[in-house]
């Protein structure tokens, strides 16, 4: 005998997955957000939300595609935070260049920063698209077929535009590296 | 400019593509140069940017996600008119009026008809309809749903939510539950009301507590799916509603009596010295049994006493038994102290640790996951679980390590050739794309499982076969005994096997448990992702590297002392006292750093009788025993109560070493032998009172509380504080049954 449905449900509470789904994107997730908010403790509490409006929207949830829907939640409230508290909205590169207060001397930059936070630096200057993938790609961890519904373009663009954010982001290292003007 | 050498750099171009490029960057220099380029480039960004083990939620912060998880989601939107809460106090009224009269229907039909659909019944909020509905959903579109009890045995019975152990919350439900359910299809009309009345939370179902709001709505749907309600129940709709709730919520006592098979245990008897001084059992480090103990109280069924393996209860816990010295495998000690349910019986311990290693010091290891993809396996707890477990267990992995992926279902393929675990991507892709979908043929499987063990098989590396499965070997070789001797050769070859069970309904246990016998493995049941943390990352060392196998004990007791003796457990475990030299018969094995206890209630000789009778009359024509030997020296052994015998081999070796330990009873008490002793004497006395033994009279629940309570030590991982939660569960559960 096959059950007839009428209404579309809504699943129960589903620990083992949330957990599961914790387990594995809690980092991810954090470190991505960190890399917008700049902040952990922001970062914090953006990830905490983000997990719980999940378990909230469960019933609504492709279970397959949960990471496109966490990095975009995500991504959608570390922005509303930078928005708020910055009173700058973040958009192309050429904005964030001529923004004196955000940018500061490059050579101070090469200084006081280890290579992680200079090239979280260098990843701020990209184009917005670039920048997404890339922060998707490499701080997420996610994969091109992810990145692409997160991002709701095709894999094949992540591809462009995650090859164009690493030959640039190449580009500046190796501009700095083999000849570092301190 | 190629954006596919970016992709080639971070393995995101398909196997064919990813061919395709090498060839071409096998002919160009200059491309080839690039890809160099762009890959060490992607790995400076990868390593850079990844994420840092701080970078973490605070303790708090992952409390709180996980109350919320424990949260019956909102309801999507009002979307149907049942949805509506305004809509739904009428509607409820109505079909409360309309079921009252199909239950006294029983026929399963149609209750499965009108589960779905007439959602008023329990309706006691939204959530509570959209959580029904939702399983079925879950189970209806798997494709099939084999006959109707199956679908039945998914529904939610209420148990498992009104317990403190969240993360069992969701699994799908005990078939056995259902089955109990469907059998005892007693409707009654009468206290539908009444319960209604009893549990209808306040309108705003948001503003309850989580756990008090997780239990109302399924022990609704459980009660209103037609289970037998005590008589008593206007009395308890009195209590507090969760408690009331707790108390109705599943048939009070019932034994689990389901698909899950396992083999009758007949309790070891008292044996008289005379008769049979000498006693002799393999090691255990299974644990399995407590995780299925574990799942059953959590949904508030009485375990079947059979799935009651008090060794494996008992072997669960770490305890901080001294470490062998001088470069041996083993140590073993022995002591005694009184029976907490007899004490004018002594209780002894015998104890022994592997060695530890630490885990940068291991062997490399050659792991073969052979994984169940069959249809069976696609409820969440089973195949995304192991997904999630073996992801846990490949993290730690190190980079000598290598990882191949087996899959089988109607019939095997190699998922990931062996790979080495500096490619641990590939490996987590890997596990993550395994799908569950078809029938079962275990036996070429492992065949297949053994051959990629063989490809890289090193004999100083650990060689391992990780099945994971829960048992349902539903096509082809059915004969245990054909898998048994396969696995049994194989682990002759050096390719060892360990079994991670999950899932529930058909899990084979007994033949797991077999299976992982004559492999020299262990079998672990996982019912959730902290007890797949505990196997395989707190012990993963020991779930991996074997130090000893066929370790095996024989205690000889001194009848001049002990009159009779019981083995606490153990009772599939025990071996003929001639095999405990002879090194061709297998035993248990012990990876780094298990712990292996056995008990013995014991007699002391000038009690002569457990029971005040014989259970075997007198000797008339042996010469009696119970006297010191003439030729004993006084004052040398003549005071031993016994001597502990181990045999075990060195995992490489054929030939077995002995360790003998002889034991005195200088006569303390548990509180004297301190808390790893009480702790593992509350745990046997947990499975006794659960196995209903015969020697468990005069044993209370409150007795082993305070066993366990007073052993719980420092308890760092915390399975014992668990466990005492576990206590008062089935304390609940059989108090029930009077």
């Amino acid at each position: 005998m096959h059950i007839s449905m009428q209404e579309p449900p809504s699943p129960p509470p589903d620990p083992l997955f949330l957990e599961a789904t914790l387990a594995r994107f809690e980092k991810p997730l954090l470190n991505y957000c960190l890399g917008i908010v700049e902040d952990l403790h922001q970062a914090r509490d953006i990830v905490q939300e983000t997990f719980i409006k999940l378990a909230q929207n469960l019933a609504t949830v492709d279970r397959t595609r949960v990471a496109p829907w966490l990095f975009t939640v995500c991504r959608n409230r570390a922005l509303d935070h930078v928005r708020k508290h910055r009173n700058v909205i973040p958009m192309e590169t050429e904005a964030f260049e001529h923004e004196p207060a955000t940018a500061p001397d490059p050579a101070v930059v090469m200084e006081q920063r280890e290579t992680a936070h200079l090239i979280r630096h260098w990843i701020g200057l990209l184009p917005e698209k670039q920048r997404e993938a890339v922060r998707l790609k490499f701080e997420a961890g996610l994969s091109y077929q992810e990145i692409s519904e997160a991002l709701q373009t095709s894999p094949g663009n992540v591809g462009t535009l995650i090859h164009l954010g690493v030959q640039a982001l190449r580009q500046r290292w190796a501009q700095q590296n083999p000849s570092p003007r301190l | 400019m190629n954006p596919k050498l970016t992709a080639y750099a971070l393995k995101e171009l398909s196997a064919e593509e990813a061919a395709a490029l090498r060839a071409q960057l096998a002919t160009d220099p200059a491309l080839n140069r690039e890809a160099a380029e762009i890959e060490s480039f992607c790995a400076l960004l990868q390593s850079e940017l990844s994420p840092q083990e701080a970078v973490t939620l605070t303790p708090q912060q992952r409390e709180s996600v996980q109350a919320a998880f424990q949260e019956p989601p909102p309801p999507i939107r009002p979307a149907a008119f049942w949805r509506h809460r305004a809509l739904l106090g009428a509607a409820s009224l109505a079909a409360c009026l309309a079921i009252a009269g199909l239950l006294q229907t029983p026929p399963q039909a149609t209750r499965l008809d009108e589960r779905p659909t007439d959602p008023s019944t329990r309706g006691n909020g939204p959530a509570a309809t959209e959580k029904t509905l939702g399983l079925f959903q879950e189970r209806g579109s798997q494709a099939t749903i084999p006959v109707e009890i199956a679908s039945v045995s998914e529904l939610p019975t209420p148990g498992d939510r009104s317990v403190d152990a969240p993360r069992l919350g969701d699994l799908p439900r005990h078939q056995s539950v259902a089955k109990m359910e469907t059998s005892n299809f007693a409707f009654r009309a009468a206290p539908l009301s009444e319960r209604r009345n009893a549990a209808s939370p306040p309108p705003d179902a948001a503003a309850q507590p989580a756990g008090l709001l997780a239990q109302m709505p399924e022990a609704q749907i459980s009660n209103s799916g037609g289970e037998k309600l005590p008589r008593d129940l206007a009395d308890r709709s009195r209590e507090e509603p969760a408690e009331s709730l707790r108390k109705w919520s599943i048939q009070p006592g019932q034994i689990a009596a389901s698909a899950d098979s396992y083999r009758p245990i007949e309790e070891n008897p008292f044996v008289e010295v005379a008769r049979e001084p000498v006693s002799t059992f393999s090691s255990d480090v299974d644990t399995a049994s407590y995780s299925l103990v574990r799942r059953m109280l959590n949904e508030q069924t009485r375990p079947h006493p059979d799935a009651v393996r008090i060794e494996e209860l008992v072997n669960y816990f770490p305890y901080s038994y001294p470490a062998p010295l001088d470069g041996k495998p083993l140590a073993v000690q022995a002591d005694l102290a009184e029976a907490p349910w007899q004490p004018l019986h002594r209780l002894a311990r015998v104890a022994l640790k592997a060695r530890e290693i630490p885990r940068d010091k291991r062997s490399p290891a050659n792991l073969v996951f052979l994984i169940d993809v069959s249809g069976s396996m696609s409820p969440a707890d089973r195949l995304p679980l192991i997904q999630q477990s073996l992801r846990l267990l490949v993290e730690q992995l190190g980079e000598k390590d290598r990882v191949a992926v087996v899959t089988y279902a109607g019939n095997c393929q190699v998922a990931l050739e062996s790979t080495s675990c500096a490619e641990k991507e590939r490996i987590l892709q890997a596990i993550d794309g395994l799908r569950a979908g078809g029938a079962t043929h275990g036996a070429s499987g492992i065949r297949l499982a053994y051959e990629q063990a063989a490809l890289h098989f090193k004999k100083e590396h650990v060689n391992r076969v990780i099945l994971c499965t829960d048992g349902d070997f539903n096509v082809g070789t059915r004969s245990v005994d054909e898998l048994e001797a396969l696995v049994a050769e194989k682990a002759g070859t050096g390719v060892f096997l360990s079994i991670l069970g999950v899932g529930t309904g058909n899990l084979g246990d007994h033949r797991m448990m077999a299976m992982a016998n004559r492999g020299n493995g262990n079998y672990a049941y996982l019912d959730s992702l902290s007890e797949a943390r505990k196997v395989l990352l707190d012990q993963m060392t020991g779930t991996v590297v074997a130090v000893a196998k066929d370790v095996k004990i024989q205690v000889e007791f001194n009848p001049a002392q002990v009159a009779a003796y019981r083995l606490i457990g153990y009772e599939k475990r025990r071996l003929e006292a001639r095999d405990f030299n002879n090194d061709q018969k297998d035993a248990g094995d012990m990876g780094a750093g298990h712990t292996v206890t056995a008990l013995y209630e014991i007699v002391p000789a000038k009690l002569r009788y457990p029971n005040g009778r014989p259970a075997v009359d007198p000797l008339k024509y042996a010469q009696p025993a119970t006297e010191p030997a003439k030729d004993a020296t006084p004052g040398t052994t003549s005071g031993e109560v016994m001597t502990v015998k181990v045999r075990y081999k060195l995992p490489e070796a054929d030939t077995s070493a002995l360790l003998e330990v002889p034991v005195a009873d200088p006569g303390k008490s548990l509180e004297q032998q301190g808390p790893d002793f009480q702790f593992a004497a509350g745990v046997a006395g947990f499975g006794m009172l659960l196995r209903a033994s015969p020697s468990a009279k005069d044993l209370s629940w409150e007795t082993v509380r305070a066993l366990v309570t007073r052993g719980k030590g420092e308890d760092p991982l915390g399975y014992r504080g668990e466990f005492i939660q576990l206590v008062e569960k089935a304390r609940g559960v059989s108090l029930q049954k009077r």
